[in-house]
């Protein structure tokens, strides 16, 4: 037994397997993405500035900086206090129902966000919103409550998209937690609130960070929502800005564009890295060897009133605006109000009848798939590098993994459709390999934050207690690590697949004739067609992939699924 | 999971089969037209609705069965992104262009990216062409002013661009933004020529929306959000036709914006021969159906308007002016003036 100690086998696989995935992301993220900004460097096949100092001298660029700064920065805090609560009511109470809440609180994340927005301006703007026209009538009110075209409104718009990251990523550590410190504060005397502030949410701390941090990403490099809510309200952000540089349609523009992109990427690493100091100071280590399942706190008199908060959240977060994706694949004609004379089907038989969407859609499944399972592997190993070595430059590909996500959509199609046409051996063009390459590059660090934050909580002791038990590193991690942190790899690998199977920015310049994909569709049925028969196929992917998740939850016996 | 990617992989496959099956049955009717001896495969990027699209697949099979023709379709703007990414890596995947923005062709054609080809067909070509023949137009799109009939009766809704301008409109007039869409930049340019951008500042005083595009802008004048707006006449014709919507086209007294979109192809096509039998056939009487088909309007004489359009003729004459090399040449120019005015607070 003691040879086994010297021999070091485990350790080879271990660098094999993690310089293999470093070098999977430098070829398939630093690479186009590091080609793209040094480009940002060129005019005139020089090296200079004159590019940053073209973009920034102009104050219409700050602005848009400060715009998406502050959208952003208050996506991230409302979504944190609106998710906190409730992950913490759902996943450690005894709220009636719960398992019901946690599957509506993520479906607004299965919703394409640029279908959700329509259904969030039908609602909420000034002249003819639904919502503001009910509130209108019941209050007897003379002008709408609420306009959507503004700050507040996108915000609005932001949080409740991008939320379910922070639920997802908070409900999962909660679920995880070692329940022996809170059970040690309640012994000693302390209520279920102080539990609450004293020792659950100083524990929860890493994943609230990953969770709001992934929030902010995402709201910084989100094109769909500000150009359908905040483009009628002239708010112009990074994005929309990146956007009308790249349709400049030269070179110079699309420099200019890579210029504004290159900040946002370094804003969101700073941002992270600053993150990272501030958690790294503690130790946060919760499952020990001798983990149990987390206690449930007895709300007593409050389950009702709790129950009705939660209840009225994902009513007005959840219900209602699915509820109008629905009705509006429903109605006859968008001219005529609702009413029973004005329900049809007509707008589902073109979608229905064609077989041109069976391909996209499997296609899309494919990809996502795909994407989903590579990211996830990809993203257990970087977190592992990260979190549970002290290699020089771990942080490095979860650099790369954030610049990644923080890079807006376009940007990383040019950069993937420059760097792999060819130019540097591999051409990958028209294939679906391109898009299976955007969706890593661009969701694979949902997958990093949620696993690498569930990876802190993990005490190196049991890795190693398998290690000098002989088995090997690759081992350790199936039978040990995995095992831990799978509810977060389950969750990761979600958060990859979802966006995956609907996205449409990069898909629409990367596909090929044979590798259409379902966000392709949508956004040519939104444009050719009508939003109705948009409408159709939303309700269509929202089916499968709740019709998925149910499946998937049952034959694993709850063990999988969101 | 298996099992049901299986299972859909059948569906696919199963699909596939009746749709084949259902081609062949139409395809073997006729014997393959004379003249299409083109072969090979050629790549068309188009900013052409799919349905349009999808629509002319058969009939170009049936007129050049030797050719393969693959479709790239997306809007104008993000073809012209996509024929950026390319041109950076050096590799154009085109072999023929087909998007509304005639000021790109010029552009295009400055940087040699275009192969001069005069076709046969051209002389029926009722509108400017190119004289190096590097693009020919081949349908025609109209920005108008679009509203809705049932909040707004005939003689009340706008009859001229500068009616726009009116008070009682305040806060309900919309246009697509010229940042995003080709065919807003073109008539944003082309009216700021006309009435001067204090045109625009007087809209924008009366509350101008700035959307997307025309279609966002289209599903809010049927809900009436918007009351009157600047829009493509295709996507109204459209609307009237196939989902009996009450919206009307006004065809503006002071000049509506006709977009003449060219078929270019590319110098670096490595199919010229095929990519000229397409545009030849775009070109034809039978493609010009098949445009007209689509709600735009044909640029032969001999083809009757899209369903429910006058003829191009009896507005054509007024159109506003449009200065192609300058709106070629100062295309950011113009997008920033539009942006600073209109946009910006």
């Amino acid at each position: 037994m003691p040879k086994r100690n010297f021999s070091l086998p485990s350790f080879d696989s271990k660098t094999t397997v993690i310089l293999l995935c470093v070098a999977l992301l430098l070829i398939f993220t630093a690479l186009p993405l590091l080609y793209l900004a040094a480009s940002s460097f060129m005019s005139g096949g020089s090296f200079d500035f004159s590019n940053y100092k073209d973009v920034y001298s102009r104050s219409v660029n700050w602005r848009a900086l400060l715009n998406t700064l502050k959208l952003s920065f208050a996506t991230m805090v409302s979504s944190v206090l609106l998710t906190f609560p409730l992950a913490w009511l759902i996943g450690r109470t005894n709220l009636p129902g719960r398992g019901g809440f946690r599957t509506w609180l993520v479906a607004t994340y299965m919703i394409p966000p640029y279908v959700g927005a329509i259904a969030w301006v039908q609602l909420l703007n000034p002249s003819v919103g639904y919502l503001n026209m009910v509130l209108k009538w019941a209050f007897g009110l003379d002008a709408s409550p609420f306009d959507i075209y503004t700050m507040g409104g996108l915000t609005w718009v932001l949080t409740l998209f991008y939320s379910p990251f922070a639920f997802i990523a908070i409900s999962r550590a909660m679920e995880k937690m070692d329940p022996a410190l809170e059970e040690a504060a309640r012994i000693a005397g302390a209520s279920p609130l102080r539990t609450l502030r004293d020792v659950t949410m100083p524990l929860m701390a890493p994943s609230i960070l990953a969770g709001g941090l992934l929030v902010f990403i995402s709201a910084a490099s989100c094109f769909g929502i500000p150009s359908i809510v905040g483009m009628p309200s002239n708010i112009e952000v990074m994005t929309t800005r990146i956007v009308t540089y790249v349709y400049m349609g030269d070179s110079k523009g699309i420099r200019d564009a890579t210029a504004l992109a290159t900040i946002l990427m370094l804003l969101a690493n700073a941002l992270l890295l600053a993150m990272g100091r501030f958690a790294g100071q503690k130790d946060y280590t919760t499952i020990g060897g001798k983990s149990t399942r987390p206690n449930i706190v007895n709300l007593g008199a409050w389950r009702w009133p709790a129950l009705a908060a939660v209840g009225f959240y994902t009513a007005v977060a959840v219900a209602l605006p699915l509820g109008s994706i629905l009705l509006t694949s429903l109605i006859g004609t968008m001219s005529k109000p609702i009413g029973l004379d004005n329900l049809t089907f007509e707008n589902w038989k073109p979608v229905i009848a064609s077989d041109q969407y069976l391909a996209p859609i499997f296609n899309s499944l494919q990809y996502g798939v795909a994407a989903a399972t590579v990211g996830t592997l990809l993203a257990v190993f970087i977190s592992y590098l990260l979190v549970k070595t002290t290699a020089r430059g771990r942080q490095l590909p979860d650099l790369l993994v954030t610049a990644g996500g923080a890079a807006p959509s376009i940007v990383i199609a040019l950069a993937l459709i420059i760097a792999f046409s060819g130019k540097f051996v591999v051409n990958l063009y028209s294939t679906a390999g391109i898009l299976v390459a955007a969706y890593l590059v661009k969701y694979m660090t949902m997958a990093v934050r949620t696993i690498s934050a569930s990876l802190v909580q993990v005490h190196s002791s049991l890795e190693e207690a398998a290690l000098s038990s002989g088995a090997g590193w690759l081992r350790a991690c199936r039978d040990i690590i995995l095992p831990l942190i799978a509810p977060s790899v389950v969750a990761g690998w979600f958060l990859i697949f979802m966006p995956s199977f609907y996205e449409l920015t990069m898909s629409i310049l990367l596909y090929g004739s044979e590798t259409k994909t379902i966000g392709v569709l949508l956004y040519e049925l939104q444009t050719y067609a009508d939003t109705q028969n948009a409408s159709v196929l939303s309700v269509i992917i929202l089916a499968i992939v709740l019709i998925g998740n149910i499946i998937l939850n049952k034959a694993s016996k709850g063990s999988i699924g969101i | 999971m298996v099992f049901s990617v299986k299972r859909l992989a059948a569906a696919c496959a199963a699909a596939a089969l009746i749709a084949a099956l259902a081609g062949c049955g139409g395809g073997q009717k006729e014997a393959p037209a004379a003249g299409g001896g083109a072969s090979g495969k050629i790549m068309i990027y188009t900013s052409i609705y799919p349905d349009i699209i999808d629509m002319v697949k058969p009939i170009i099979k049936k007129a050049l069965p030797g050719l393969e023709v693959d479709w790239f379709q997306a809007g104008t703007e993000k073809v012209i992104a996509k024929m950026a990414g390319e041109m950076e890596a050096k590799k154009i995947a085109a072999d023929a262009l087909m998007v509304a923005d005639p000021s790109y062709y010029y552009t295009l054609k400055d940087q040699k990216m275009l192969l001069n080809y005069a076709s046969p067909a051209a002389k029926d070509v009722a509108i400017e062409k190119d004289k190096d023949g590097a693009w020919t137009p081949v349908r025609i799109s109209n920005m108008i002013i679009a509203y809705n009939t049932s909040k707004l009766k005939a003689e009340d809704a706008p009859k001229t661009w500068k009616d726009l301008t009116d008070p009682k409109w305040k806060g309900k007039i919309a246009m697509p933004n010229p940042l995003m869409s080709g065919t807003a930049f073109v008539a944003a340019a082309a009216l700021s020529e006309k009435y001067g951008w204090e045109y625009f500042d007087k809209l924008k005083a009366n509350g101008l929306r700035v959307e997307e595009g025309n279609s966002a802008i289209q599903n809010k004048l049927l809900t009436g959000e918007y009351l009157a707006v600047m829009i493509l006449e295709e996507n109204i014709l459209k609307m009237i036709e196939t989902k009996k919507e009450p919206v009307k086209v006004v065809y503006p007294e002071d000049g509506v914006v006709v977009v003449p979109s060219p078929i270019g192809i590319m110098a670096a096509s490595k199919n010229p021969a095929g990519a000229k039998a397409a545009v030849d056939w775009w070109l034809s009487k039978a493609g010009q159906e098949t445009v007209v088909t689509g709600w735009m309007h044909s640029v032969r004489e001999d083809v009757k308007p899209p369903n429910g359009a006058p003829a191009l003729k009896t507005f054509y004459g007024k159109a506003v002016k449009t200065d192609w090399i300058k709106f070629s040449k100062e295309k950011e120019k113009y997008k920033e003036e539009f942006r600073t005015r209109v946009i910006e607070k």
